[in-house]
């Protein structure tokens, strides 16, 4: 190389210029070009979005405007998804209809999950499921889905007011109540309502899950002066994060590089994150302990109701993506498990007197069940909506609910459809 | 921990650099190069105990090389079948008895290059050597050039000479601002290797054996076969050369000029070339301590002519052979040497058959031809590429690997990847040649200061925006583990 040369060839005094200003340019054609292959190849669409929002929710989240239909793609999804609520504000495909003698009718709670977020409705298992559970019981099964998490309400389920408004899930006249808890339900309960209380405003722009309200600013700053502010208090770093987080380039390298990971890499990169996963680990922490006790009281409100109104209540746990993995991949590193919240979750309802289906273990059949999942957002894509459908009729069917039993067994030894 | 070609360790480098260039002076440099290789050691080993072993190894070799320079105790012959011996137990090579070895933990991260710089001094100290090697080396320089945290832990392995004729020079190497931004854009561009590329390539080979030992269509496991074998060799050149174009950068910002490890490898037309391109400190290492000696001594002994070029393919068989044990202490490396060894002594007897057969010009002429090559050089990557199996896998991977798929599949997949690598060579040799052919008054048009300024960008904040911002960590160096 000439650079080990003792003789060296000079830089030019134009050059203390144009290197600097050749290197400013690459760096904004490649953050400008990047931003746009971006917004290309991940395109991110929302139609009619006000009309499914209403306004000036007291809860401080944006709740579904009932009779309302909407529209979106988000950068991982790979279709525009419709989003159609009936009278009631559910996504359930259908009117809530009278019940008819001889229909057994199971009325779906939980959040986004259930309520199909980023999956077509008729993708999503709560539409699959009826069909499966006639066709296996013999009798005929409806479901109907009323689901209210997620980014259609602002947060997990159950809120800190769910039991209050269980009369709506009891006037559906169920036969039986399906609860769908997920990771995030535990783990977030609580954090959601306190932020709510001290929260006075609606940010019906913000309605990404896990999003923050932001209260209104008195009047706009300058960009400068934002910035000094953020340097002088130290945020700069994180305001220097929270804004390339909001890129799209930032959404698809961050796909494409969680896609690109092995199942055993992904798993490793979850945990080396010790705040995600503290949900995963064995002895749960303080915090964490907190959560579950925040979210079991408000399951104990619930299981009271149900048990009162004299209606089966079912729960059944759905891992999310680390956790898929992990079952499927079956060792994970000292000091987590993925069936912890499991577990936990499982003992709190048992003494509740409600009913528990462990769909959990059935991941360990699946090769690569973290797939399934869209990858940033991590909740279930079309193919993991369809693995939670076959394992709940698994299992609902197989004796637990009598009422569900199969007039003949079921293969338990299904394939995943892809 | 800083690893070794983290960022961490980058800006480690540039502040010991930065400090270096202070002073122009030996003393100054040396304490600065000393004290920065100290503090870079026992930041690695994490506490002083753990590294006992690796000092009585320095102070023996020491102890070898005073006693040698000085024709003591009849030239201290033995101190270098007694040095191989110590390397080979504290590195538990496994054809010593286990019970020997010391069994308590113990630091032995660049023991393996240690150890070559150590030998190169005892055999150079010895009789006949040449008058550089005679001077009497101190202590202090010795430390230093056995410790540089430039090479200490995957090398280059360069030579004493080399290392103090640069850092000991009354008047050093110079450094002005083309210098400054030729390695600095080095330094980016291994970064961008090892924690972006490597990175990728190595997801690349993980997911091909996770797909591989799924049960899944026999299209899709075919696939899996060939993105894991052809990813690993991808994934260790981008691993290893990155981490040694941020070392001889850095180096040579201290004014000292390493040598080159790497030169194109995948552009090698025959096993023997790769070897000449590839980790090629090592391979000179070994041809002028093994090799050449060997070949010497089998001449002697052997004076027929007719045997001589069969010596030579011997003589390389055990040099090659002795790279792949170098590189593990376990059996699946025995094997890497064969595969090594074999390819390097097959082709030479190839060339030697052709010759014979062809006569002299009708082999240069089908050496010259461009099929040949292409089919040569397709044949190359995709031979060190199946070597690489007994590299990074132990037995169990390799069975699980190779029972995935029949016998006729993996046929199949030898026959993609040679192919495949002919026409994606050929044509990436075609299109450098293209590229190189584009010049302007200065020079080469793709290689001039504003494009390397405009690579050395781009690939710095791709490299900062996955490793800072999205925190992805990319896979250590596997050259330290040896």
């Amino acid at each position: 190389m000439s650079s080990t040369d003792r003789t060296q060839p000079s830089v030019r005094r134009r050059d203390w210029l144009l290197l600097p200003a050749v290197s400013l340019l690459t760096i904004c054609f490649l953050a400008f070009s990047a931003e746009l292959l971006s917004r290309w190849l991940y395109p991110e669409t929302r139609i009619g979005f006000q009309n499914c929002f209403a306004t000036n929710d007291p809860t401080g989240y944006a709740a579904v405007k009932p009779n309302s239909v909407c529209w979106e793609q988000t950068p991982e999804s790979p279709m525009k998804v419709e989003y159609r609520f009936n009278r009631r504000g559910h996504r359930a495909g259908a009117e809530l209809s009278p019940k008819l003698p001889g229909i057994y009718r199971i009325v779906l709670i939980g959040s986004s999950l259930t309520q199909g977020l980023f999956v077509p409705r008729e993708k999503t298992f709560a539409a699959l499921l009826p069909a499966e559970l006639s066709l296996d019981t013999g009798r005929k099964v409806e479901v109907y889905n009323e689901a209210t998490g997620g980014k259609f309400r602002g947060g997990p389920y159950p809120m800190q007011d769910s039991a209050q408004h269980f009369d709506e899930v009891l006037a559906a006249q169920p036969d039986l109540i399906l609860w769908v808890i997920t990771p995030a339900d535990v783990m977030n309960f609580g954090s959601r309502d306190n932020e709510a209380e001290n929260t006075a405003s609606t940010d019906a722009g913000s309605l990404q899950e896990g999003s923050r309200p932001t209260l209104a600013s008195a009047k706009p700053r300058s960009f400068w002066k934002r910035l000094t502010a953020s340097i002088a208090s130290g945020t700069f770093g994180e305001r220097l994060k929270a804004n390339w987080e909001a890129t799209r380039t930032s959404i698809a390298l961050k796909h494409l590089l969680i896609a690109s990971e092995s199942q055993d890499e992904y798993i490793q990169s979850y945990l080396s994150d010790r705040v995600n996963a503290e949900f995963l680990m064995t002895k749960p922490d303080a915090k964490w302990q907190m959560q579950l006790q925040s979210f079991d009281a408000e399951l104990a409100k619930i299981a009271l109701r149900a048990r009162n109104a004299g209606v089966p209540l079912v729960a059944v746990f759905v891992p999310n993506r680390p956790q898929a993995a992990m079952i499927s991949r079956g060792d994970w590193p000292d000091g987590y498990d993925p069936f912890t919240l499991d577990n936990e979750v499982r003992k709190n309802v048992v003494i509740h007197g409600a009913q528990f289906i462990d769909v959990l273990p059935d991941y360990r059949g699946i090769p690569g069940p973290e797939r399934d999942y869209f990858p940033v957002d991590g909740h279930p894509d079309a193919s993991g909506q369809a693995i939670i459908f076959r394992f709940l009729a698994k299992e609902l069917v197989n004796g637990g609910v009598p009422e569900l039993k199969a007039s003949t067994p079921r293969d338990i030894a299904m394939e995943p459809v892809k | 921990m800083m690893d070794s070609a983290s960022l961490q360790f980058v800006l480690f480098g540039l502040i010991t650099v930065t400090l270096s260039n202070f002073s122009a002076s030996r003393v100054w440099r040396s304490i600065v190069l000393a004290l920065a290789s100290l503090i870079y050691l026992s930041l690695l080993a994490k506490s002083a105990s753990v590294l006992i072993p690796m000092a009585a190894f320095l102070l023996f070799g020491y102890g070898a090389l005073a006693l040698r320079e000085r024709r003591w105790l009849g030239g201290a012959a033995w101190s270098i079948p007694t040095a191989i011996l110590a390397y080979a137990w504290l590195k538990k090579y496994t054809f010593l008895p286990e019970r020997s070895f010391l069994h308590f933990p113990y630091f032995t991260v660049g023991l393996s290059y240690i150890f070559f710089r150590v030998l190169h001094l005892l055999i150079e100290a010895g009789e006949g050597a040449g008058t550089e090697a005679k001077l009497h080396i101190g202590f202090f320089p010795y430390l230093i050039y056995t410790l540089n945290f430039t090479t200490l832990v995957s090398g280059p392995i360069q030579r004493y000479d080399e290392f103090a004729r640069d850092h000991f020079a009354v008047e050093p190497l110079p450094l002005g601002p083309p210098v400054i931004g030729l390695q600095l854009e080095r330094i980016i561009r291994g970064f961008f290797k090892v924690n972006v590329l490597a990175m990728l390539l190595h997801r690349l080979q993980e997911n091909g054996l996770e797909h591989l030992t799924q049960p899944i269509p026999i299209e899709h496991k075919l696939f899996a076969a060939i993105q894991l074998t052809v990813a690993y060799p991808l994934f260790l050149y981008a691993n290893f050369s990155g981490y040694i174009d941020i070392m001889i950068a850095l180096a040579r910002l201290m004014r000292i000029r390493l040598p080159e490890n790497f030169d194109r490898p995948f552009s090698a037309s025959s096993f023997m070339d790769f070897w000449n391109r590839w980790h090629i400190t090592l391979s000179k290492w070994l041809k002028m301590y093994v090799y050449n000696p060997l070949l010497v001594v089998s001449m002697r002994r052997i004076s027929s002519l007719s045997m001589e070029p069969l010596l030579g393919v011997i003589c390389l068989f055990v040099t090659f052979f002795l790279i792949g044990v170098w590189h593990g202490r376990t059996s699946e490396y025995i094997v890497f040497g064969i595969l090594q060894g074999g390819g390097v002594a097959i082709n030479m007897l190839w060339q030697l058959w052709l010759a014979r057969i062809l006569g002299r010009k009708g082999y240069k002429d089908l050496a010259r031809n461009a099929l040949y090559i292409a089919l040569a050089r397709g044949l190359t990557f995709s031979w060190f590429a199946f070597t690489m199996f007994w590299f990074w896998a132990n037995w169990k991977q390799i069975g699980t690997i190779f029972s995935a798929i029949a016998f006729a599949p993996w046929l199949a997949v030898c026959l993609v990847i040679w192919f495949g690598a002919t026409s994606v060579l050929a044509m990436w040799e075609l299109l450098r040649a293209e590229l190189v052919k584009l010049r302007t008054a200065e020079g080469p048009a793709l290689t001039n200061r504003y494009a390397l300024v405009v690579y050395a960008t781009a690939m710095g904040v791709i490299a900062l925006v996955v490793t800072v911002l999205m925190n992805q960590p990319a896979p250590g160096i596997v050259y330290k583990a040896f």
